[in-house]
Parts: C-alpha cells; sequence; structure tokens
C-alpha cells in the first residue's frame, strides 16, 4: 500500500478485552463499515447496527438509553434541539384534517410553530387554558382531535396542570398525551400514562449551558414508529453534542436539588418582600400549584416568575441592574438567568391572552442557579433598591 | 477574488478579542443582553436562532456559491426539509427530479404527501417533460443533478427559466459538484441544497446541510422554519466543517482525476458492461456536463457482468473500498442502490429511471489511484 493511501486508511487501535475506556469515546464517524453485503443486512444488523451517522450512532445510543431510563420507559430518540423534539413528535403523529390541543399557557415557540406553520399543513388547533377541564373534556370527544401537547409545569408562568385529570380525559377520548417535560426534569411524572415525554436536553440534563439537543421518549413501539420520521426529517443530534449532554448528566441529580433548593430559598424571599405583588413557583406554600406539585412531583427546579409591583420601566430597571442574573433566554443552566417575560415570552399574545395567562409589564423569569443562594439573594435586593429608587 | 481563496478567507474574520484566526467553537446556548433594551443588539440571543460559529460557515457558503445568504442544518436532509416547509402548504404541488436521493423521495411520499402536499417525480433531465407536470399549484421545482446515484444530469439555465416564467422557486441539490465545480444560481436557479456530510466536510467526521438562496425573500422563510423546527446545525460540526472546506477545491480536483482514471479502467475491463461517468466522452450528457461545470466530480457507477450476484460479490471482494453508503469523503466507498441507498423505491420505479440491479455506484476518495485500480482489479478477477 502506497503511503497516500495509508494516511486515509489509517491504523485501528483494538482494545483488549475487559481494557475498555470508563468513559465511552465520541462516535464521530459519519459511517460505519460491514464486512459484507450480507452481514449488513441481517435483521440484528438493520435493528441495532450502526450504519449512518443519521440514522443512528452509538455515542447518541448511549445517551438515548440513559435518557429513557431515567424517565422510567423503553427507548428513545434524540434530535438537534427541543424544538426539533416538538416537531418531530407532533408531525409523526398527525395527518392532515386533524386537530392538535395545546394551552395558552406554553412556550412561545411552540404557539408560533402550531399557529403559524401546522395550520398550513391542514392541521385545525384548540388553544385552550390549562385548567379548563371542562374546554378539554368538550375539545377531547371530537373525533378530530389527536393530540395534546403540553408542559408541566408550564413556561414561563409556572402552572401546575393536573396531570391525572388530564391524561385520564385525553386516554378517554383516545387522545395522544405529549408533554414536554423539560421543567420538571427526567426524573420527574414517569407514574402517568403519558404516551411521549419531551425534554430540550439543552436545559437540565446538559445544565452547564454550553450544548443544545432534544429527545423523545416513549415505550419501544411508539419510537419505533417515529424513528423514520427523525431519520427522514434529518433532525439528528450531534454526537459531540451528546457526548457533552453524557458528561452534564452524571451531576443531574446534585444539581436539580440544588436549583430546587435555591429557588425555593429566592422564592421565599421575593413572597415577602412589599416590593413584589406575586410569586409563582409551585413549591411555595402560598402558590395555588403547591398540593398538586406536592403530589406528582419530586423538586420544582430551577424556575420561579414574579410580578414586581411596578410598571415595565421598573420592571427593566431592575433586570438591567442584577448582576449576577444575566439577562437571557433559556433555563436550568449553572449560571443565574433573568428574562423579561412579556418581551421575552408573549410577544404574540393579544392584551386580553396576556392578562389570563397572568403576565404583567412587571412579570420577571428566573432560572436560579448554583451560585450561593445568599449573593443571588443580595444581588435581587440591590436591583430592588435600584429599580425602585 | 479567487475560488480557492474564497474557500480559505470567505466568512472567517480573525476573533477580534484574541486574534485567534480560526473562529472559536461557541460551545454556548445562550446570549447575555447588555441590558433589555438593547436585546438582540449583537444579534444573537439563543443558539437555536443564531451561533456565530455555525453563522461562520453560512457566510462562506453563501460566498461560495455566490448566494446572498445561508442556513446550517443537522442534516442534508433536513436542509431539504427547511427548503420543502418554507415553499409548500397543504394544497400546494411540487417538481421533484425522478432520480433523486432515496431520502429525498421518502420525505416527500412518507411525510408531505400526508398533509395535503402533491408531488410528480419527473424527468428534468427533459425539460418537456418539467413543463408539462406543472400545474396551477405548483409551488416548488426541487432538481438534483448529478442526480444520485444514475448521475443523469439537469439542464439547470433551462429548468430555472421555466420555474422563473412561472414565477417557481428553483431549488437544486449542488451536493455531487459543490460551488467549485458548479454553482447554480448563476446559472439562473434560486436556492441552493447541500449534504455538508459530503465534500464540504470531507472527512466522513460529520453529518451537516446547508440552504443558500439568491434573495433574502427565500431566506427569511427558511430561516423561519429553521428556527421553529429547529434542527440546526451544531457550532463544533460548523467548525469541523469550515475547516474541511480550505481543502475543498484541491481535494475536488484530485478525487475527480482520480475518478476519471478508474472509469477509464472500467471501461476497458472485460467484466463491466456500462461505465457512466460525466467526464467520459461515452457519458450520453457529457456536453451539457461540460457545459454548466467547470469539473465532472468524484462519482461514477458501473455495472458488472453477472447482474445482481456478480455485484454483490464484487462489492464483498473489495479490499480497500469501504462498503457503506455515503459519498464525498477522503475514503473510496462503494454502494449497491438497490440493497442499499434505494431499497425502499419501489422496484418499477427504480426500473424507470435507470437504477438497475447490477448497478455500483462509487465514491471516488483521495488514496492512491494506482491502489484503488490494483483493489478493483481483484476483486474483478474474482466475480
Amino acid at each position: 500500500m502506497k503511503k497516500e493511501t495509508r494516511v486515509i486508511h489509517q491504523p485501528t487501535i483494538v482494545l483488549p478485552q475487559g481494557n475498555e475506556p470508563l468513559v465511552g469515546p465520541i462516535h464521530r464517524s459519519v459511517k460505519y463499515t460491514f464486512p459484507s453485503l450480507e452481514a449488513a443486512r441481517t435483521p440484528e444488523a438493520r435493528l441495532h447496527g450502526f450504519d449512518y451517522s443519521r440514522d443512528a450512532n452509538p455515542t447518541t445510543r448511549q445517551l438515548e438509553q440513559l435518557c429513557a431510563e431515567l424517565q422510567g420507559r423503553e427507548d428513545a430518540v434524540c434530535v438537534s434541539t427541543g424544538m426539533a423534539a416538538v416537531w418531530l413528535t407532533v408531525l409523526g403523529n398527525l395527518t392532515a384534517g386533524d386537530r392538535i390541543v395545546f394551552f395558552l399557557e406554553c412556550y412561545r415557540p411552540i404557539r408560533t410553530m402550531i399557529r403559524e406553520r401546522l395550520v398550513q399543513l391542514g392541521i385545525e388547533y384548540a388553544m385552550l387554558s390549562v385548567h379548563d377541564h371542562d374546554a378539554m373534556a368538550e375539545v377531547f370527544a371530537d373525533e378530530r382531535t389527536k393530540l395534546l401537547l403540553f408542559e408541566a409545569p408550564t413556561n414561563p408562568m409556572l402552572q401546575v396542570p393536573d396531570l391525572e385529570t388530564i391524561v385520564g380525559l385525553a386516554k378517554a377520548n383516545g387522545v395522544s398525551t405529549v408533554l414536554d417535560n423539560t421543567f420538571a426534569g427526567l426524573h420527574n411524572h414517569g407514574q402517568f400514562e403519558i404516551d411521549f415525554y419531551l425534554h430540550s436536553l439543552t436545559k437540565y440534563s446538559s445544565g452547564h449551558g454550553d450544548v443544545m439537543g432534544g429527545i423523545v421518549i416513549a415505550d419501544r413501539k411508539r419510537i419505533a414508529s417515529l424513528k423514520p420520521w427523525a431519520i427522514n426529517m434529518g433532525a439528528t443530534l450531534d454526537p459531540g453534542a451528546a457526548y457533552l449532554i453524557l458528561r452534564g448528566l452524571r451531576t443531574y441529580f446534585l444539581r436539580y436539588r440544588r436549583h430546587s433548593d435555591s429557588a425555593l430559598q429566592i422564592a421565599r424571599y421575593l413572597a415577602a418582600n412589599p416590593r413584589v405583588d406575586r410569586v409563582f413557583y409551585p413549591a411555595l406554600e402560598s402558590d395555588p400549584g403547591y398540593r398538586l406539585a406536592g403530589r406528582q412531583m419530586d423538586g420544582c427546579g430551577a424556575v420561579l416568575s414574579f410580578n414586581l409591583a411596578g410598571d415595565r420601566q421598573q420592571a427593566w430597571r431592575f433586570i438591567d441592574a442584577l448582576q449576577l442574573f444575566a439577562t437571557t433566554s433559556s433555563i436550568g443552566s449553572t449560571e443565574s438567568l433573568v428574562a423579561p417575560v412579556r418581551l421575552y415570552f408573549a410577544r404574540d399574545l393579544s392584551d386580553d391572552e396576556v392578562e389570563r395567562a397572568g403576565i404583567t409589564d412587571g412579570t420577571v423569569r428566573l432560572s436560579v442557579g448554583l451560585e450561593h443562594p445568599d449573593d443571588l439573594i443580595a444581588d435581587l435586593e440591590q436591583a430592588l433598591d435600584k429599580a425602585f429608587s | 477574488m479567487g475560488f480557492t481563496t474564497k474557500q480559505i478567507h470567505a466568512g472567517v474574520t480573525p476573533d477580534p478579542l484574541t486574534g485567534s484566526i480560526l473562529t472559536p467553537v461557541y460551545q454556548t446556548t445562550t446570549y447575555v443582553q447588555d441590558s433589555v433594551d438593547e436585546y438582540l443588539a449583537k444579534g444573537y440571543s439563543y443558539s437555536r436562532s443564531a451561533n456565530p460559529t455555525v453563522h461562520a460557515l453560512e457566510l462562506k457558503l453563501a460566498v461560495l456559491e455566490n448566494g446572498d445568504a445561508c442556513t446550517c442544518y443537522s442534516t442534508g436532509m433536513a436542509a431539504i426539509q427547511a427548503v420543502v416547509q418554507a415553499a409548500l402548504n397543504a394544497g400546494d404541488h411540487a417538481i421533484v427530479s425522478d432520480v433523486a436521493y432515496g431520502g429525498t423521495y421518502r420525505l416527500c411520499t412518507k411525510i408531505y404527501e400526508r398533509f395535503g402536499v402533491e408531488f410528480t417525480f419527473a424527468d428534468t433531465s427533459d425539460p418537456r417533460a418539467v413543463k408539462a407536470a406543472l400545474r396551477d399549484e405548483t409551488r416548488l421545482i426541487l432538481t438534483e443533478t448529478p442526480a444520485n446515484p444514475t448521475l443523469k444530469l439537469t439542464d439547470i439555465r433551462a429548468i430555472s427559466a421555466i420555474a422563473s416564467d412561472r414565477g417557481v422557486p428553483h431549488a437544486v441539490d449542488n451536493t455531487f459538484l459543490t460551488p467549485y465545480f458548479q454553482r447554480p444560481l448563476e446559472l439562473g436557479a434560486d436556492i441552493v441544497v447541500h449534504s455538508t456530510t459530503k465534500y464540504f466536510d470531507g472527512h466522513n467526521a460529520t453529518v451537516g446541510g446547508a440552504v443558500i438562496t439568491k434573495d433574502k425573500r427565500w431566506d427569511d422563510a427558511i430561516r423561519f422554519v429553521q428556527n421553529a423546527t429547529g434542527v440546526i446545525m451544531s457550532p463544533w460540526v460548523a467548525w469541523l466543517t469550515l475547516q474541511g472546506i480550505k481543502t475543498l477545491s484541491v481535494r475536488m480536483d484530485r478525487q475527480s482525476a482520480n475518478a476519471l482514471a478508474v472509469a477509464e479502467f472500467l471501461q476497458e475491463h472485460p467484466k463491466v458492461v456500462r461505465v457512466a461517468y460525466p467526464g467520459l466522452k461515452s457519458f450520453p450528457q457529457h456536453e451539457l456536463a461540460a457545459a454548466q461545470a467547470s469539473g465532472f466530480g468524484a462519482m461514477l457507477w458501473f455495472e458488472v457482468k453477472g447482474g445482481v450476484a456478480a455485484g454483490k460479490r464484487l462489492m464483498d471482494a473489495v479490499q480497500l473500498c469501504s462498503l457503506a453508503e455515503n459519498l464525498g469523503s477522503v475514503e473510496t466507498l462503494i454502494t449497491h442502490p438497490v440493497t442499499m441507498t434505494h431499497a425502499d423505491v419501489e422496484p418499477q420505479e427504480r426500473a424507470r429511471v435507470g437504477i438497475t440491479d447490477g448497478l455500483v455506484r462509487l465514491s471516488v476518495g483521495l488514496e492512491d489511484v494506482q491502489d484503488l485500480i490494483d483493489d478493483l482489479q481483484q476483486a474483478l478477477e474474482r466475480v
């Protein structure tokens, strides 16, 4: 063999049995070879083998199996972002003429996707309130309704849906349920009979604000039927991203607990502050979702919202005065983040819808990071002073 | 500025903070705003919507294709999906090359037909067939040239003229030739699609896709889909692709020269029935190939005497050529479309478009060409 050829067909290092790396490698290769055409065509190779990285990748597969296990389901498929997970699940479960149900109290890009794009593919929608069980019962009973897409707790106002009631209503009417479980995390809500769990892995799973990813988790049959859609859409997760998320997950439980503890301390501080009208955080005893969250969730996470007792100008001045909270979207990273809710998450809503969602010009969303909570509270205190001086 | 200069410098400016000649990998999800009032003042808020490393690649690709703007994706299929999404609604119709990558065919028939979009798979090498397929509802013409795997060519100028007469965008999948050899936007097309997995990366190390548009209107519509459906490219993949592109012209020149040598060898071999390579005089559309592109690429196919059985034996006998269904990398890859890339296409449809059972596709790599010829020689002897 000439050296020009050798540089392309490089030596392979075969690891001796029992001498494997503790942490799996990043499988960057796009292609996987087979010894023969027949070997590539066996049922085993087609089901569990690796061929082309858009279809399946060993590093990504490791992440899929871990997340499925944490969520208490059989299988999963990873995609490039959380929104790609939403898009894949919605598209894969609908046909022109079907109706999708979602809630006013949800992440803005989901409303945009449905109201500006999905309708053009012949899909109808009903946008209800997460607490309106009567309206759900009515819409679910219509046989065109095929899918419910929802969050628990909701983003950005932390409303806690009654999962037992909602899932029961959906099941009784043959409506499939898709729960964006990003805020609650991989360890929550597995006890409900939900058909598809979605996560933005960008948030608590990666945890370090450095990587984007999404996942759909379900039983084996549902993932098997969704997988060809993922391949055809090409919404593949980068194996390098999968590796970073696997690393992030090693501290998942430590982080989620600490996020939850610090967020509760901050929620209590804000609830006792006269410059704050109302705090939305389901672990807070005064929150309307407190009992429900206590029953169905283990820990409420990093995110809380609150209404300042002031106008938009004061809210923006408050946000700009914060030193430790960075002004930006996203949640669930090691750093504390802050976002003006109406500007970032309600631009598409009418004044009436904004009011029904409980949002005011003074609504602020925090994602409480892993800094010391005393430092965070001191930062909030000085920013409140500046905003109201 | 020459193409080879642009492939090195376009889109990339030294990092203002450190002078780093390469754009850093911005491995971050979110961007801090200076104040609420200055939201998006620097152009970045969240990496699903925009990322500086990915943006550098988008700028480079837009320059190389001589387009206005570019968006990058998780895969080539995600790029095609974004174009289909942006152009087509329920009730619309599209004309697609009847010979196209199997994934494109599946995207149309398995996903979009379910949402009331209709497709005509037409022989786009014949402008009359494209004209005949036009309907009042036609909103997109999507071609692939050379087509995968038959290498049938579409006359980009002729189809673009038909499309522009009707105010319908013409999107061209330019993966096989890359802008180094062929620039569809200069020939009248409106949109170019790429699987960057192939020649742009070139090293079999990433999967990715890109869409380059001639005008901003299409870029806006496509960018909306990219952001809403989240099928984005990761910054790490963008960085690797930026590096790969710097040797694009060198690889393309050498791989094309290797392909021509291999094609000439196969043409003379008694066990080979047919060879198709646009650079061969015997190729039926050789003149069109020479007229609309400055090179012939590194993809070829041939048919071995003895049909499927002989084709399979050959595939198993090769040593250097890897049995793998990618293309465009430095490694030479060999594929049997009927059992691999086009297995999902109906047999009658395959026969109609010329994908015969014995057809073997070769993506010629960067190895020493004599080693490749020796490998094919020994494999053919064992057939």
